[in-house]
């Protein structure tokens, strides 16, 4: 979708301090990516394949994590 | 059954798998590409997912309105890929006893398919290709 044609990539490895949370991480891919800063206020995030809404929520080892934008399926 | 395919789908063979004693009404939806949006001639589009993820929340869907409307059967298949005007995007399908809960299962997955499955169409017009971001009334 918009994010993967924005930065050219589909998957991507971030090492995250321990007891990082899903908003540190998103912290960094939008530094990594400045073009993604401009639509962050709109990114929708899933952990292990659940949508997750609270951005404080702390990551583990192994969690796959995925950002993207407003849906428009059906 | 739940699919997410780039195959085109037959809503005559799912509608006739409905066919069953449990079930006196069989509602179903089917979303086709529109040749226009919002003032542009929309020549085809193409539809991305999150599959793994899309397939688990249109399960978890469906056994949801399952359970709320009573129905016997729920189908949903939404087509990946390039699609052109007038091909099918979608198909949800319900059986049911009755019409009533039928319409309404029909409706609340289509709802809940747009709100919570992780799709994206992306849109080729005369002026150029956008991401959809969707809306209520669509």
């Amino acid at each position: 979708m918009f994010y993967r044609e924005a930065i050219n990539e589909v998957e991507e490895v971030f090492e995250l301090p321990s007891g990082g949370s899903l908003k540190s991480l998103r912290a960094l891919v939008t530094a990594a990516h400045s073009i993604l800063k401009d639509v962050e206020d709109a990114m929708l995030a899933s952990v292990n394949e659940t949508f997750v809404d609270d951005e404080e929520v702390e990551l583990k080892e192994g969690d796959v994590v995925a950002f993207f934008p407003p849906l428009s399926g059906g | 059954m739940i699919e997410i395919t780039s195959e085109d789908f037959s809503v005559d063979d799912v509608l006739r798998s409905m066919k069953e004693r449990v079930n006196g009404a069989i509602v179903s939806f089917i979303g086709i590409v529109r040749g226009e949006n919002e003032g542009r001639v929309v020549d085809r589009i193409e539809v991305q997912a999150y599959k793994e993820m899309a397939l688990r929340q249109l399960e978890d869907i469906r056994k949801e309105a399952l359970q709320k409307f009573g129905v016997n059967h729920i189908t949903i298949i939404h087509r990946v890929g390039v699609l052109e005007v007038s091909d099918s995007i979608v198909l949800i399908a319900v059986g049911g006893a009755h019409r009533d809960e039928s319409f309404k299962a029909c409706r609340f997955v289509l709802e809940q398919l747009k709100a919570k499955t992780p799709l994206w169409k992306k849109e080729f017009t005369t002026d150029g290709s956008y991401w959809v971001e969707d809306k209520k009334s669509e």
